[in-house]
């Protein structure tokens, strides 16, 4: 012990000394030089201060101040080794140069700038070091004595367990041949559990498998829409969530309807490691039936995708590699772990209790917390309506997550106050208990269904339908690029380009321009921030996806550009007569683009827009301005970019364009028959040679959009049918787990003399909210989504049909299935209850 | 004679929503109970509905931990005990007959009768001559190939104290075994344990509110509203003045 406290105290010594001296070491680049702590304040002063020297910047000013925190550290330090080194351990100066040193690391990682030497971090970590050796030092004695009475605690226990605990022998064949007979007779319900986990499995897969597929295929950089791997994971990451809360939610259901054989064991003696085993085999029995049936079903859905894909994209169905196989089950056994997780109070209530001690589950039929939800439902809804109309949210997911939480509670709040009503009223008590006995009896539980099934019926009827809808009534036509290249460029490309076109080109147009930036690209989002994190888009997680996308560009032009371009695609047009720094706004997209929203953070009638901007600005957001929008319209007048994000037109006035003009020229180039290959390649090879220079070829575009919309609809469709056989199987899990004591009430209800149609009809109702209110209210809440997207797309009459055309068998074919599963689950269970019938 | 099971201020508390925290969710369902039950005793536990009967088997029973006081299992304190000496116990030394038969519908008759040697690890043939012997004993041999939902609720509560005997337990728990019966069926039983009792020379522990039921007992005790408000012992040869007796307390109980 000794020896080692010589060793502690010459070790701090070294550090301290170290941290005094430190201050000595080059800390900061100044003049091209590292400067020493005290070199670089003396150079400060003789430049008339920080202030002076910084012009005030506040963040440098501030690190600068921080230096005389290292500076009292060290004179600290100094003081503390030499009371070492005279035998005397100042413990008030030791805990100070501690403070100091977090000090300064705290504050110098705010106000970061001037620290670019690797001192603020090495002195922290000595002091900690230092720190952590002297709590050691001094605690040693007693750890290492606590640790030899435990661990002698430890053994006698462990020694005495196993006395008293000796249980010899093996179990005979009869205990396996009862887990069998056990599992056999309740089959059902490991069936419903190996079901909903396949599903999980068959997205797992999925995900990675089209992940890796589409490795090489045009992802996030292509120029169309959204880049390949993104349409497909965009689409299968909310499968993949539903799935997961599917798969716990029949966990849940398979763990309650097995509490009645294992209390029975509880009650007759099994030792606890017995009944942990039949359940963990029983369980991970299941897990491994469903892994194994999701991959090969996964494998099968992935092969017919690709061959669908195939066809029109050069992808084939390659193989994973085994770490991928193993991201992929170590994903579905840590999504098993969490539904057993979650419902393990109710394994560790079966432990303790026998039969008819089973705590009822809590029914808390809300009250005033009922009303209070509904307004702040309202509230989400309202405002999801507003961000949906509006430039602050528009077509959006946020938008959609928002009215459906508000749908949530105020679904919440209907059905809480309709059961209060029922509750506090005798006569209604009596009339309406057999019909809404699930929600009087079990509110919570039951109501999530209700959600569960109503999200699955928006997510069908709009969030799927719509894209799938939108990509299949807009076929990509010539029309949409009325010209062959489209090529932005500053003055230093003019002459090439006159070059090129007298070259190849039957005619060129140039126009002049201005390059016109939008606050934030129309893909930022929250929502696509998890959606990185789900589609495993490694590279956009770790760097944050603002780093990585630039925003988006926009074509401004004068109001007499735009009208000589709308004469050139033969349409009349009006006057603008703007003035000042009014803008209008041509949204260059087809029906399948999203609604335009070109500026998250705008307001109703305002955009912010940048012009001229300096590369370090983009990302600034003092450096946009907001222009007032006295216009807009969808019309294509050059061409669509990016599936609508880009290129849009910023029609400025006439004089505040010149204000702004900077020699930038939009060229519109139909080359000559024959010569589009050519053209193509002398404009790629300008294109490198000139900075700032872009463009894009008509034939490229149509083959990359007509490519998108195609893998849009298959990927899509192919969702829609998962999530809507999901919501099918939903109904079936609730009804088929819960199917025994449904029919152990009516058979009740039966003997009790109710006739066999009252007893029907009360089935009806009691089974008719799971399918009525979800179809109701999603099925409802997407049809005003969906008339709110005609008019923010502002679709007109024959796109509104088209669409329609698409969209139509689809609710028809979701609300048809659903209804049949209600009416055959209806059927079923009647049939069983009025057997003796 | 030996003492079996004792116990020592004995407090079991429920919580409303298992809300711990909150006092007023607290629901005493025995308060500080002293029983004391000896070997070979018949004894039954009386009182009125919600006054902590069943409760207090279950405890006895160590099938629900207690929330203060002591339990004594034939001189242990259960309190020292891990679970799985719990579950040893339950498994060898006491054997259980609900009011609401507690089979297993997946398994036979026979099976059924079988599951306590089955988790005791004992062999085939053991547990088979045992099965068949007691289901001979109790006249349900033609039922052991019967699933339960084939059987009346007197030859499922047959078949359930066959269950409890099997691995030879000295105690035996019975929580309204006859509530499920008609009076043929309960007449049967209470015979049976009479046998159990006399002939096996087992402890029985009955749980019931019926007088006729609670007179083949040797010993009662009045159960109301968490406390024993008396305990009522059988003189030799003196049946029909502790029917009386036991008429009177539940009169007195009632009236309460």
């Amino acid at each position: 012990m000794k020896r080692l406290g010589k060793l502690y105290q010459i070790i701090s010594v070294l550090i301290y000394t170290f941290i005094a001296a430190a201050v000595w070491l080059p800390w900061i680049r100044c003049g091209g030089k590292g400067r020493s702590l005290p070199e670089y304040i003396m150079i400060v002063k003789d430049s008339g201060g920080i202030v002076h020297m910084t012009d005030g910047n506040p963040e440098l000013v501030a690190s600068y101040y921080l230096f005389y925190v290292i500076l009292l550290a060290a004179v600290l330090s100094l003081v503390y080794v030499a009371g070492r080194l005279a035998g005397k351990d100042i413990k008030i100066v030791y805990r100070m140069i501690q403070w100091c040193e977090f000090l300064y690391t705290a504050a110098a990682l705010i106000f970061f700038p001037l620290v670019p030497m690797g001192w603020t971090y090495l002195l922290p970590l000595l002091c900690m070091a230092e720190f952590v050796l002297r709590q050691y030092v001094e605690q040693r004695d007693t750890i290492l004595a606590e640790a030899r009475v435990r661990e002698q605690r430890d053994r006698l226990e462990r020694d005495e367990r196993k006395r008293r605990l000796y249980f010899p022998g093996r179990y005979g064949s009869s205990y396996y041949k009862m887990i069998l007979k056990n599992v056999r007779y309740h089959i059902r319900n490991y069936v419903m559990l190996i079901v909903s986990s396949t599903f999980l499995m068959l997205f797992l897969f999925l995900v990675f498998a089209l992940k890796s597929a589409f490795m090489e295929i045009h992802s996030a950089e292509a120029v169309t829409g959204g880049g390949t791997q993104r349409i497909l994971l965009n689409a299968v990451w909310m499968g993949l969530i539903l799935n997961a809360v599917l798969m716990g939610l029949s966990f849940s259901y398979y763990i309650r309807s097995k509490m009645r054989e294992e209390n029975m064991l509880v009650v007759l003696g099994i030792r606890s490691g017995a009944l942990r085993a039949i359940m963990l085999l029983e369980y991970a029995g299941c897990l491994v039936c469903a892994a194994i049936l999701g991959l090969i079903l996964g494998n099968l859905f992935y092969r017919i995708l690709i061959g669908v894909i195939g066809t029109r994209i050069p992808v084939t169905a390659g193989g994973m590699t085994a770490g991928t196989y193993m991201i992929i089950l170590g994903i579905f056994a840590a999504a098993a772990l969490t539904a057993a997780m979650v419902n393990s109070h109710v394994y560790d209530h079966m432990r303790w209790s026998a039969s008819g001690l089973i705590a009822p589950g809590r029914n808390r039929i809300p009250g005033v917390f009922g009303l209070i939800s509904g307004i702040i439902g309202c509230i989400c809804m309202v405002w999801a309506f507003v961000r949906m109309t509006g430039r602050d949210g528009g077509e959006s997911e946020e938008s959609q997550v928002l009215y459906l939480l508000g749908l949530i509670l105020v679904l919440l709040c209907v059905r809480a106050v309709e059961m209060q009503r029922i509750r506090q009223d005798d006569n209604r008590y009596f009339r309406y208990l057999f019909d809404r006995f699930p929600f009087l009896t079990g509110f919570g539980q039951n109501m999530k269904k209700i959600y569960l099934l109503t999200v699955i019926a928006f997510l069908v009827m709009y969030t799927f339908a719509s894209v799938y809808g939108s990509s299949a009534a807009s076929p990509v036509s010539k029309e949409q690029y009325p010209y062959d290249f489209v090529c932005t460029a500053g003055e230093e490309a003019e002459e090439e380009l006159q070059e090129l076109g007298a070259q190849y080109a039957q005619n060129v147009k140039q126009y002049p321009m201005a390059t016109v930036y939008s606050l934030m690209p129309n893909n930022i989002s929250l929502v696509n921030s998890f959606k990185d994190i789900f589609s495993l888009d490694y590279a956009a997680v770790s760097n944050g996806r603002q780093a990585l996308t630039d925003p988006p560009v926009q074509i401004g032009v004068p109001e007499s550009v735009y009208l000589k371009l709308k004469k050139e695609r033969g349409e009349d047009a009006e006057a603008l007569k703007l003035s000042g720094e009014e803008i209008a706004v041509v949204y260059q997209e087809d029906a399948s683009a999203k609604a335009h929203l070109l500026d998250w953070s705008g307001t109703a009638d305002t955009l912010n827009l940048q012009t001229l901007s300096q590369e370090a600005e983009l990302w600034s957001y003092r450096a946009y301005t907001p222009r007032k929008v006295v216009r807009e319209e969808r019309d294509i007048l050059t061409g669509i970019c990016g599936g609508g994000k880009e290129q849009n037109l910023v029609v400025f006035s006439d004089d505040f364009f010149d204000e702004i003009y900077q020699g930038e020229q939009l060229y519109l180039i139909l080359a000559e028959e024959g010569d589009y290959e050519a053209a193509d390649q002398e404009l790629l090879s300008i294109s490198k040679d000139i900075e700032g220079m872009s463009y894009y070829g008509r034939r490229a575009m149509i083959q990359d959009t007509e490519t998108e919309r195609y893998l849009k609809q298959v990927v899509w469709m192919f969702m829609l049918i998962m999530v809507g056989v999901c919501g099918i199987y939903l109904l079936f899990i609730k009804f088929c787990f819960e199917m025994d004591e449904i029919t152990a009430r009516y058979r009740f209800l039966d003997c009790m003399g109710m006739h066999e149609g009252p007893l029907r009809k009360t089935l009806g109702h009691e089974m008719r909210p799971f399918c009525v209110i979800p179809l109701l209210a999603g099925g409802g809440s997407a049809v005003i989504f969906t008339l709110l997207m005609f008019r923010v797309r502002m679709y007109n009459a024959a796109e509104i049909l088209q669409y329609l055309r698409c969209v139509l068998p689809v609710w028809v074919i979701y609300w048809l299935a659903q209804w049949t599963a209600y009416l055959a689950l209806k059927k079923v269970l009647s049939d069983k209850i009025l057997i003796k019938k | 004679m030996a003492e079996i099971i004792r116990t020592d201020k004995l407090v079991k508390n429920y919580y409303r929503n298992q809300d711990k925290k909150d006092p007023s969710a607290k629901i005493e369902v025995l308060k500080g109970l002293d029983i004391t039950i000896e070997d070979g005793e018949y004894v039954a536990i009386m009182g009125s509905s919600g006054g902590g009967k069943t409760t207090l088997l279950k405890i006895l029973g160590m099938m629900e931990p207690l929330t203060e006081g002591k339990l004594y299992f034939k001189g242990q304190d259960s309190s020292l005990l891990w679970k799985d000496e719990l579950a040893d116990i339950r498994r060898r030394e006491i054997g259980f007959v609900f009011q609401d038969f507690y089979l297993m519908d997946s398994l036979s008759a026979g099976e059924n009768i079988m599951v306590p040697m089955i988790l005791d690890k004992a062999q085939a043939e053991e547990m088979k001559q045992k099965m068949h012997g007691l289901a001979r004993r109790f006249g349900v041999e033609k039922l052991i190939g019967k699933s339960p939902g084939e059987l009346s609720g007197g030859e499922k509560q047959r078949i359930a104290i066959c269950r409890a005997l099997i691995n030879d337990p000295g105690i035996i728990m019975a929580d309204e075994p006859t509530g499920n019966l008609d009076a043929k069926s309960s007449r049967r039983l209470m015979d049976t344990f009479d046998d159990i009792n006399k002939e096996m020379g087992k402890n029985i522990i009955l749980v019931t509110h019926d007088p006729k039921i609670a007179r083949c007992s040797d010993k009662i005790f009045f159960i109301d509203d968490g406390v024993i408000v008396r305990i009522l012992e059988k003189k030799e040869g003196d049946t029909s003045e502790f029917y009386r007796e036991i008429l009177r307390e539940m009169e007195k109980m009632e009236e309460e």
